[in-house]
């Protein structure tokens, strides 16, 4: 089954399932249970005659609705546990000579809340459960893994978002997620808290940042699928991820796709997919951000430490009009690795911009 | 990375104490627009928590806690142009609690909610249809939101991930290991 049969399918059972309700069939908005101080109550009988559905009146109306004064507003921030990158499996391997250190733009240093406390073998295995995801859910902002501290990751972006105190933070494992909470907030239903020095795994998080990148990433450029294979293995190969796999999907397309696509990582089976557009040259081409990505190129060819490439780098970013500040929806991230002699650069494009810079600290000798 | 969150406090952009409130309607205002809003936008709302909750019960109710959402809080909406997109994550976010409620009530396993079966659940098109739904409704809550946007209501990325508070290249990744998932879950099924 290909994925265009899927999606068909998809697509087939969702609008049957949906047309299952019919116009005409729904019951009137019903507010007379809606707290509100500083609204007279509507009348919800007017509402409902006014309805056309009105046969709904004594079925649905009477019953006790989920509506609660003022509390129920707080249901509109809901809380997810969901999976979603990886569920299950230990068998990415720690990336060696690349460790990531903590994102050096978070200036908060969120410890640790004390509460719940699980036993150990459900926290080893619920350690076991996200070790290689590359995605970190902090309350409901869902974010790429970029320091491998998912604690850091989220106080990051809280500070960057929100321009406000970082709260205490806590993690825990849920249903194959990282998730990031405030220390004051009760943990969702299933979460473990994970150890205070739990660490994800690096070598996956620069892995998907190449996946994505233009600068010097599967994005930068225009591969045959056999090139663009050749391309992921030896990304793996340095950063000591033995053991996987590189697939192209469908199969009819490798040695014929000009651009690669979209790549996805099934960490459980240790498996790179990289699927091919739809149809020669559909791929990404984001001709606005040329220039910044050739200023871009020239700063990662410059072996620099990152702060000289932080600074190159914003340079750039304002010169081709690249706003990185917290309003614009655009990152500039500064990871600093131990023992990297230059620093790589990455950008992704995804509604906004990111750039991250990974290398030394200081000048390498 | 670029996030939007409904989960965590709102950007300090949103509204200063400072700024004078532009001239808001009364209750009754309130009500006629929410009510309108409402008579255009509920059938397909509920249609959309249908499809992700498989209880249409569930769905109405979820639709009815979002407009009453919306109505205490319109007077806090900057801009009332965006209600329906509001009301829409206030959806999908019921859709989410409900879904954490039908957990709990199955003693946090993850059950698929049952499938009434149509009349014309002996065509092998339906079949397919109920296998379908019922592998969406194993996936993880984000996938199957994503999924259901994106294939149910056609929706670009960027409004999914607007809808969803996630970044745009989430939703891509999601919606692709969803699949990858999903096409496993029919794999095993069929």
């Amino acid at each position: 089954m290909t994925i265009q049969d899927l999606e068909r399918r998809v697509r087939a059972a969702t609008k049957a399932t949906a047309e299952e309700i019919a116009p005409g069939t729904i019951a009137p908005l019903s507010l007379t249970s809606v707290g509100n101080a500083t609204h007279s109550q509507p009348g919800a009988a007017r509402l409902a005659r006014s309805w056309p559905g009105g046969r709904w009146l004594d079925g649905r109306l009477l019953r006790p609705k989920l509506l609660a004064p003022v509390a129920a507003a707080v249901a509109v921030i809901a809380v997810i546990a969901a999976a979603l990158v990886i569920t299950g499996g230990t068998h990415g391997q720690r990336a060696g000579g690349r460790t990531v250190g903590p994102a050096t733009k978070a200036t908060a240093t969120p410890s640790a809340s004390p509460t719940p406390t699980p036993a150990p073998l459900s926290q080893a295995a619920a350690v076991a459960s996200v070790q290689d995801a590359t995605s970190i859910n902090c309350d409901n902002a869902i974010i790429d893994a970029v320091s491998g501290n998912p604690v850091t990751d989220c106080a990051a972006i809280w500070q960057h978002s929100f321009r406000q105190a970082v709260p205490q933070l806590t993690v825990y494992a849920n249903d194959g997620w990282v998730v990031v909470l405030p220390a004051r907030q009760r943990p969702w239903a299933g979460s473990v808290r994970l150890p205070s020095g739990f660490v994800m795994n690096t070598g996956l998080i620069v892995l998907n940042e190449w996946l994505q990148d233009y600068v010097n990433g599967l994005y930068s450029k225009c591969y045959s699928s056999s090139a663009a294979v050749t391309a992921v293995d030896g990304e793996l190969a340095s950063l000591d991820l033995s053991g996987w796999n590189v697939s192209v999907q469908p199969p009819a397309a490798n040695g014929t796709t000009t651009c690669a696509n979209v790549s996805l990582i099934f960490a459980s089976q240790r498996t790179v997919q990289l699927q091919a557009p739809p149809k020669p040259g559909s791929g990404h081409s984001p001709t606005q951000l040329q220039s910044l990505i050739t200023a871009l190129r020239q700063i990662a060819s410059s072996c620099e430490d990152v702060p000289a490439a932080a600074t190159a780098a914003k340079t750039a970013a304002a010169r081709y009009g690249v706003n990185l500040s917290s309003a614009s929806g655009n990152m500039f991230q500064e990871v600093t690795v131990p023992g990297a002699h230059c620093t790589s650069v990455y950008l992704e494009i995804a509604g906004g911009a990111s750039i991250t810079l990974r290398g030394p600290a200081g000048p390498t000798p | 990375m670029s996030i939007q969150s409904p989960g965590w406090p709102p950007p300090a952009t949103a509204r200063t104490a400072a700024a004078p409130a532009p001239e808001r309607p009364d209750g009754a205002d309130a009500e006629a627009a929410v009510t309108a809003l409402y008579e255009v936008h509920a059938l397909g709302l509920v249609r959309l928590a249908h499809v992700i909750l498989g209880d249409r019960e569930a769905a109405e109710d979820v639709v009815q806690e979002a407009f009453g959402g919306l109505y205490r809080r319109w007077h806090h909406l900057l801009d009332t142009d965006r209600a329906l997109p509001y009301v829409r994550s206030a959806v999908l976010n019921g859709c989410r609690t409900a879904l954490r409620r039908q957990r709990a009530r199955n003693g946090g396993t993850d059950v698929p909610a049952p499938h009434v079966a149509s009349a014309e659940a002996s065509v092998l098109t339906s079949e397919d249809r109920r296998e379908v739904m019922r592998a969406l409704r194993l996936l993880p809550d984000r996938q199957r939101e994503v999924l259901v946007l994106r294939f149910y209501l056609d929706e670009p990325e960027a409004e999914i991930a607007r809808a969803m508070g996630i970044s745009p290249s989430t939703v891509r990744s999601t919606a692709h290991r969803a699949l990858a998932k999903l096409g496993r879950l029919l794999g095993e099924s069929s």
